[in-house]
């Protein structure tokens, strides 16, 4: 077995374990006595160790379902809030008490974006009503039998909840200092980002720093397509994000945001990765 | 978990980078101006032609015989051919960063494997009978009478994929995703084109837009599973009357047309603006799943042989 000559077919079954370096001694050694009189595999080996290298100094990105970030900036900022003191203008206990009420609300909310269970999950089993008639067309969204179908654009669902987030263009995370303010002013604030939105936030700010920076290099048609193409999926973002307020229960709901935010994020590699023009 | 655009470009990205630095048997040809070129290796059954044009055109045919042929123009840019027995590398050097213009036309041996990228170049290639896989930013993308693994992605440009006995894998952000005749697995994703999929015979089909229509006409395996899902796109599927489906069908604010006598799920219907419905076809056993945010959804009874054609 050591002495085996390796034929560059055999090499290029076992690259993927040498470049993982899970080969062992002796195959490792077979490998590179074979590279060394073949120019091919040598080439193989040469170009991929440069792109190992390549890839270690990429910038690190955030793990898309780490979720502590999110939770991190939900709960420090209370904490902190309420350790505020200005000098000569110490809390109240009733401030205490609606800090402390606060706290308890956005606590609750947090909890329960971050706990409840996936669509899939939740569904109650189907109870058969009376068939319909066939052929059957069902307006989904009338409110009473036989009204007019629409639909609701998202401003029309929650004209607050359809404005784009920080996470649509492009900005971080809201700061602590932020989410606390958030907090402050709205209530319904603090659950208004999925467990999605939380987890790709980081991912989707470096994407887009890399889109913007990239901008130059690329054809202005393929810029346009991009740009185009990203309005329509956070628009998707915002539909979906403003019925979830209405229905925060909706797993269906949930699972359309997070595909949404999934499309944004796999379309921002794509042109991360895209040749430039020239 | 399904690989996206952009992980299969940097796979060609590396791909590309690895042949490059093969080979001390490689053949060259360059040229500084316009030219004609015939060049033909010879490859072993159940090779590869890995292809890097950057503009111009490119047709692939397989045929009978054991020889790669080349022919075609070339402008400006130098082509070079790399031989080994068992792969073909055709790549463009040029002034640019990448791949330069050539107008092309490739007879390869039917079981050749194709890899093929580019820029705006359209590509067809047709009667390989064997694994494509292909990328490109902008130009078109028509297989024909493929085998194996089919994956294709473009950011723009129209991909077609016609007559394939195994899985094929489409997917782009604008383009127009068009496939028929797929023995096979078929997954189509797209934002705001379209996925049209017909006379497909799969046990698993999923096909995912934000804006873009889906339709759908095929059989529906027992044993198989059918997801469509947009977020405005319209979902249009044609089921034969003697299919065996339990259908799922979701959405917020679209409309549902159905052929078929549809059960609005109890309790559900109405809360806040969801609607969920189910029917069955048959003996049920394929499972369908169709959601969409806002789209609207028509369920279309045909006929098996309008599935088949």
């Amino acid at each position: 077995m050591i002495d085996k000559h390796l034929t560059c077919t055999e090499c290029d079954e076992l690259f993927p374990d040498y470049f993982e370096g899970e080969l062992d001694e002796a195959r490792r050694r077979m490998i590179e006595t074979h590279a060394s009189t073949c120019a091919r595999c040598q080439g193989v080996i040469r170009d991929i160790a440069s792109i190992q290298q390549t890839a270690a100094n990429l910038p690190e990105l955030a793990p898309s379902r780490d979720l502590w970030q999110g939770i991190e900036a939900r709960i420090q900022p209370t904490v902190v809030a309420i350790g505020e003191r200005r000098d000569g203008h110490g809390l109240s206990r009733r401030m205490l008490g609606l800090a402390a009420a606060a706290l308890v609300v956005i606590s609750s909310s947090l909890t329960y974006v971050v706990a409840r269970p996936p669509a899939s999950g939740k569904k109650p089993a189907p109870v058969a009503e009376k068939p319909r008639s066939s052929p059957t067309t069902v307006a989904t969204n009338a409110t009473e039998p036989g009204a007019t179908p629409t639909t609701p654009t998202a401003e029309q669902v929650d004209p607050a909840a359809a404005r784009p987030s920080a996470l649509e263009t492009g900005a971080r995370v809201p700061s602590v200092r932020n989410a606390t303010r958030s907090a402050r002013t709205s209530l319904v604030s603090a659950s208004q980002l999925s467990r999605a939105e939380l987890a790709l936030a980081p991912e989707i700010a470096e994407l887009q720093r890399t889109l913007n920076q990239k901008r130059a290099e690329l054809d202005p048609s393929t810029v346009k397509i991009v740009e185009d193409n990203l309005a329509l999926i956070d628009a998707a973002v915002r539909q979906a994000r403003a019925a979830l307020l209405r229905d925060p229960a909706s797993g269906f709901l949930t699972e359309q945001l997070d595909n949404a935010l999934q499309k944004k994020v796999e379309l921002l590699r794509t042109v991360a990765l895209l040749p430039s023009r020239s | 978990m399904r690989k996206s655009i952009a992980m299969r470009w940097a796979l060609a990205i590396a791909g590309t980078a690895a042949l490059t630095g093969a080979t001390s048997t490689a053949r060259a040809q360059s040229f500084d101006s316009p030219q004609r070129v015939d060049t033909t290796v010879s490859l072993e059954r159940g090779g590869t032609v890995s292809i890097s044009v950057w503009s111009g055109h490119v047709n692939v045919t397989g045929g009978s015989g054991s020889n790669v042929r080349i022919r075609g123009t070339v402008e400006r840019d130098a082509m070079e051919v790399r031989a080994r027995s068992s792969n073909v590398t055709i790549s463009m050097e040029s002034e640019y960063r990448h791949g330069g213009r050539a107008d092309l036309e490739i007879s390869v041996p039917e079981g050749t494997s194709v890899v093929i990228e580019g820029y705006s170049a359209p590509y067809v290639i047709q009667g390989v009978k064997a694994s494509v896989k292909a990328e490109t930013l902008s130009g078109t993308i028509r297989v024909s009478d493929a085998g194996g693994k089919v994956s294709v992605g473009s950011v723009s440009g129209d991909i077609k994929v016609t007559d394939v006995d195994g899985d094929v894998r489409a997917e782009s952000v604008s383009g127009t995703i068009t496939m028929s005749g797929i023995d096979g697995d078929i997954e189509g994703e797209s934002v705001s084109g379209g996925v049209s999929i017909n006379r497909a015979k799969s046990r698993s089909v999923r096909a995912e837009t934000v804006s873009g229509e889906i339709a759908y006409r095929g059989t529906f395996d027992p044993s198989g599973t059918y997801t469509f899902k947009s977020h405005s796109g319209r979902l249009l599927l044609g089921m034969p009357a003697d299919a065996g489906a339990s259908v799922t069908m979701q959405t917020f604010s679209g409309n549902v047309d159905s052929d078929f006598p549809v059960t609005l799920e109890s309790g559900r219907q109405r809360l806040g603006h969801e609607s969920r419905m189910e029917f069955k076809v048959g003996n049920g056993r394929s499972r369908v799943v169709v959601e969409t945010f806002s789209g609207d959804i028509k369920i279309q009874r045909s006929t098996t042989s309008d599935n088949r054609e």
